[in-house]
Order: C-alpha cells, then sequence, then structure tokens
C-alpha cells in the first residue's frame, strides 16, 4: 500500500513539474562575407618576372564574395601594384594585373566580368545577384628592362573590398 | 547521440577564410556624451591567418574621417566574434558615409601573395 | 530514462556521394546512391563550366527523372544566354526526397554552347536501423534464435473431444466391419474376402447401421466405384436343351447273391452323411 502509494506521487510530482520555453532568436539581414578562397603564389618564369598564371608555375589568388542579398553590395578588388616585402629593389617594377570571375553559384553572376568598371588596378562589382561570386586575381611583376630580381621573399597583397550600397 | 556526418565542401577546394561586419546600414544614435553619435558593429572572423582588424571611418570619396573607439586595432581569435562601438561627433554625421574594419596581415608571415579584405557598412 | 537514452539511439548516417557526371552527362542512380532502405536525399551539389559565345543563347538543365512517375523529381535550370560562359558551382536542397523516387540523371543543353567538367553530387542521410533486423547493435532487434525458442502450445489432438468421437466411431465400425467377415467366412467355403465385396454387401444388407452406410458412401464416393459394381445386374440362366434319357438300368439278377447285401450296406453308409437329423 505504503508503495502504490509513494508511486502515484512521483507520478503526480512528475504532471505538475514546471517546463521552460527557452526561445531562440536570429535575424535574416543583408551581409556580405569576404572569403580568402586560394592565397597565391608567384611563380618566377624568367629571371626578371613573378606571375601567377598558371603555365608560369604561379598560383592565382582566389576571393570568394558571398552576399545575402542582391544589390546591397559591390565587390572592389585591387590587383598588387607593389610589394608589401621584398629585398632592396634599384630599378622599377612594372605591374599587370586583371580581375575576373572565376566562378559563380547563379549563372547571371556570368554578366559581372561585362559590367565590370575598371580604373588603375581596381576593378570593381556591383553585387546585382545574392550568391557567392569566386574572383580570381592575375598579377605580373617584371622587373626592370630584363634585369633579375634579387635572390630572397617577395610578398604583395591583393586587396578585396565589399562596400555596401 | 553520436552523429556520422560528412560536411558538404561547399566551395569544392581547399583553403577558405573569411570575415564579417555587421550590420550593413548600422544607425546612428546619441550616446551618453553630448554632441557624439554612437553605434554598434559586429566583427566575427573566420580567418585563421589573421587576427587584427583595423576599424577605418570613410566618406563618400574615401578620405579618412575622425572617429573614437575603444581599440582602433582590434584582436579577434579565429571564430570569434567581438562587437565594437564607433563613436563619431554629430557634426560629421552627414559626411561620413562609410565604418569598414580591414584585415592586418603580419609581415614576414604566411605565403607570398595573400589577399587582405576590407569589408564597409553604409550609413544612410 | 536515462539507460534508454543511450540505447534508443541509432546512428544517423550523413554522407555525400561519388561524382555522378564523372562518365558524362547522363547517370543511373542505381550507380550512385547506395542502396539502404529509408535513404533520403537532402541536397543536390553540382558544377560545370559552359563554353559560349557571349551572344549566344544557352539553357542548361540539371534533372532527375521521377522514378515512379512521369516528370522529372529534381531540375534546375541554368540561364547563359547573353552572357559569357563561367564555372557554376551550385548548392541546391531538396527536403529529404526519399531515395527510391530518383531517376536518371542528366545535364541536357539546349541552345548553343558546351558543357564540361561536369560535376554532380548527392548528400544524403539513412538510419542503419530502419530495418531493425538488419543489425544486432540495433534497437529492436530480436534474436531469431530465441523467437525460435519461444514457447509454443502444443495441441494434442488426442485432448480434442471431435477427434475422439471420430476416432470411436471409426472402431466401432471396424468392430462391426470384422464381425460381417467372420459371418462371410462361416456362411461359404472356398470364397476369398474382397474389398469390393465386403463394400456390396455392406451396402446391399440391412443389418449395419445408418452411420455405416453413409460411410460406405462415402467410400464409395472416394473410390469411385461404379454403380454397376452394387447394383444387382440382371441375369440369365442358360438350362440345357439337350437331355440324354439314361433309361433304367436294373439290377443284375446272378450279382444280387454276391453283391446285394454289400450293396445295401454301402447305399445305408452313404445315406448316413446326409442324414441331418444326427447333427
Amino acid at each position: 500500500m505504503f508503495k502504490k502509494s509513494l508511486a502515484i506521487a512521483a507520478t503526480l510530482i512528475g504532471m505538475n513539474a514546471v517546463a521552460e520555453e527557452v526561445t531562440i532568436t536570429g535575424t535574416v539581414a543583408s551581409k556580405c562575407v569576404v572569403v580568402t578562397d586560394t592565397v597565391g603564389i608567384y611563380g618566377n618564369p624568367t629571371p626578371s618576372e613573378l606571375s601567377t598564371a598558371t603555365a608560369d608555375g604561379g598560383v592565382e589568388p582566389i576571393v570568394r564574395f558571398d552576399v545575402l542579398q542582391a544589390s546591397f553590395y559591390k565587390a572592389r578588388i585591387t590587383y598588387p601594384i607593389s610589394f608589401s616585402e621584398s629585398p632592396a629593389l634599384t630599378d622599377v617594377v612594372n605591374w599587370t594585373g586583371n580581375v575576373s570571375v572565376a566562378e559563380v553559384t547563379d549563372a547571371s553572376m556570368s554578366a559581372y566580368d561585362t559590367s565590370k568598371i575598371e580604373f588603375d588596378n581596381v576593378t570593381e562589382v556591383d553585387l546585382t545577384v545574392a550568391g557567392s561570386t569566386w574572383f580570381k586575381v592575375e598579377s605580373t611583376a617584371d622587373y626592370g628592362a630584363t634585369k633579375a630580381f634579387p635572390a630572397g621573399t617577395y610578398r604583395a597583397v591583393v586587396s578585396a573590398d565589399c562596400i555596401a550600397l | 547521440m553520436r552523429y556520422i556526418m560528412m560536411t558538404v565542401m561547399l566551395t569544392l577546394s581547399g583553403y577558405a577564410s573569411a570575415h564579417q561586419w555587421m550590420p550593413t546600414y548600422p544607425e546612428l544614435r546619441p550616446s551618453y556624451v553630448a554632441g557624439v553619435l554612437t553605434t554598434k558593429m559586429e566583427l566575427f572572423n573566420s580567418r585563421n591567418d589573421v587576427k587584427y582588424y583595423e576599424i577605418l571611418v570613410y566618406d563618400k570619396d574615401f578620405n579618412p574621417m575622425r572617429f573614437a573607439t575603444q581599440e582602433k586595432i582590434v584582436e579577434v581569435g579565429y571564430l570569434k566574434r567581438k562587437n565594437i562601438d564607433v563613436y563619431i561627433r554629430e557634426e560629421d554625421r552627414d559626411k561620413i558615409t562609410y565604418i569598414c574594419s580591414k584585415s592586418k596581415l603580419l609581415k614576414g608571415t604566411g605565403s607570398v601573395t595573400r589577399v587582405s579584405s576590407r569589408i564597409c557598412s553604409k550609413i544612410k | 530514462m536515462l539507460a534508454c537514452s543511450s540505447y534508443c539511439y541509432s546512428e544517423e548516417v550523413f554522407d555525400v556521394t561519388q561524382n555522378a557526371a564523372a562518365a558524362g552527362l547522363n547517370w543511373t542512380m542505381q550507380n550512385v546512391l547506395p542502396k539502404q532502405a529509408g535513404l533520403t536525399v537532402s541536397n543536390v551539389i553540382y558544377r560545370y563550366t559552359t563554353v559560349k559565345q557571349t551572344e549566344d543563347d544557352m539553357i542548361v538543365y540539371v534533372q532527375n527523372q521521377n522514378a515512379q512517375d512521369t516528370g522529372f523529381v529534381f531540375r534546375e535550370t541554368d540561364d547563359w544566354s547573353g552572357i559569357p560562359g563561367n564555372t557554376i558551382n551550385k548548392v541546391v536542397p531538396v527536403g529529404n526526397i526519399p531515395g527510391e523516387l530518383w531517376g536518371d540523371g542528366s545535364i541536357e543543353v539546349k541552345g548553343f554552347g558546351e558543357v564540361t567538367n561536369p560535376a554532380v553530387f548527392y548528400s544524403f542521410q539513412f538510419d542503419p536501423c530502419f530495418d531493425p533486423q538488419s543489425n544486432p547493435s540495433c534497437p529492436g532487434y530480436k534474436d531469431p534464435f530465441d523467437m525460435m525458442l519461444e514457447a509454443i502450445d502444443v495441441y494434442d489432438p488426442l485432448d480434442d473431444q471431435y477427434v475422439q468421437d471420430e476416432l470411436n466411431r471409426k472402431a466401432s465400425l471396424k468392430d462391426e466391419d470384422e464381425e460381417l467377415r467372420q459371418q462371410r467366412r462361416a456362411m461359404a467355403e472356398g470364397k476369398k474376402e474382397n474389398r469390393l465385396e465386403a463394400v456390396l454387401s455392406i451396402v446391399n444388407t440391412a443389418l449395419l447401421t445408418a452411420e455405416a452406410q453413409a460411410q460406405a458412401a462415402e467410400l464409395i464416393a472416394m473410390n469411385f466405384i461404379p454403380k454397376s459394381y452394387y447394383q444387382a445386374i440382371p441375369d440369365n440362366k442358360y438350362e440345357e436343351k439337350v437331355v440324354l434319357d439314361g433309361g433304367n438300368i436294373p439290377d443284375n439278377r446272378n450279382g444280387r447273391r454276391v453283391g446285394l447285401a454289400q450293396q445295401l450296406l454301402h447305399d445305408q453308409m452313404v445315406d448316413s452323411q446326409y442324414n441331418k437329423e444326427n447333427k
């Protein structure tokens, strides 16, 4: 009899237990995420040239821009026009480069290549389609007039900006 | 419960690191100091090659503008989030257009060519 | 409940297939998705590069037929018309569609242009214990050997009243049959015990009970004995037409004194065995 009472009491206690509700909130807002997909490596096809081209033994840096909502951001990618770190150079370095769309998550993003604005070493693209866009950067540095680069470590920086419209 | 999961590689390539800066359109509100406006920004760092970010404020032509914050160069660990209060003068309210965060690359480290990321939010 | 929590769960398996389009722009899902009960597909991830002239129209469909109905279970459209070719990398959530619905897949091109380097992956999930009997570690698994050893109610037909009544009836019938057989043996000498004759006599005699007659009818029905076997066939007796007059052969007077007394004695002896009054 006592055991039965105990069991019933335990059941009643269980039924009267207080439950708490914990709310998880979140908001979806426009945002831009800049992702470094591939860091670049300069190849040295000739003594006077450093290049990120695959044929020259280099690796082209790839930057990815993720936007949640269309037409809230523009991408601005700058290819290098100077070394951030290098041995002492006595001559002028000629820089060339190009920024182009490498991969897209929406076919219509392919139009960025035709609608991009280029000035100096800057490429600006209005991100008019939501999703992810990969941009590859080509960069070449020529030293003087066929002058050999001195030995040492050379580093350059690609700048990827995501600017709200 | 133990899950056996295979992560889908969205990029289908190897290395990836990212930097996020929110909100896109911050709102300026009066601070506890008269004549000073403030806004709260959030920085999320998923770049394992970057630990420091610089806070910058620009006008519409990307000319630097004066502002105040607790740290102009903040340290944000990998996969960490940080809230940053930015203070600007009320008289500069009409000129200031962008509040940006820019990754700071340490000299002498990393691979040959690195990517510096900067994300700018716009004050409407 | 705490003990049950680690025991009641089965591990869900999440995985991604190999590149379905590795061999070309058409593929069969039988070679792609694993054969698992309860499998569902949650995402389709694909990638390809288009080679085209910017001004050309081109539409690319990445699709899977519906294996159980007409139409498509999945179809994604990429419109490349009027824009340069490029590489597309897309993840499409499909909301856990069961694996049996996924038919043949393909990348279809409409317009001018070419698709190169296709890659199509399916992310899926399944519960290995969807069928608990598939693995001893699954919750709800029943050992087949234990199931065999479960208590079985033994039914003894001899305990059944109806069976017992039938056996008793058969025993009494058997006894009655045996009695009839003995009577027939006593009636005629040289007659062979014949099952057919027993059936015939059983049917034709009024000495048996109604039950026996019914049983005999069943026996007849089972054995398909023709009716002619137990129905009287009218027959004829052919009387002798030729009768020889044997005449009268008198006793020989000459032998009267010699054999007459012996003859008389012989006749008495022969007649004595037919004297039924003595039996």
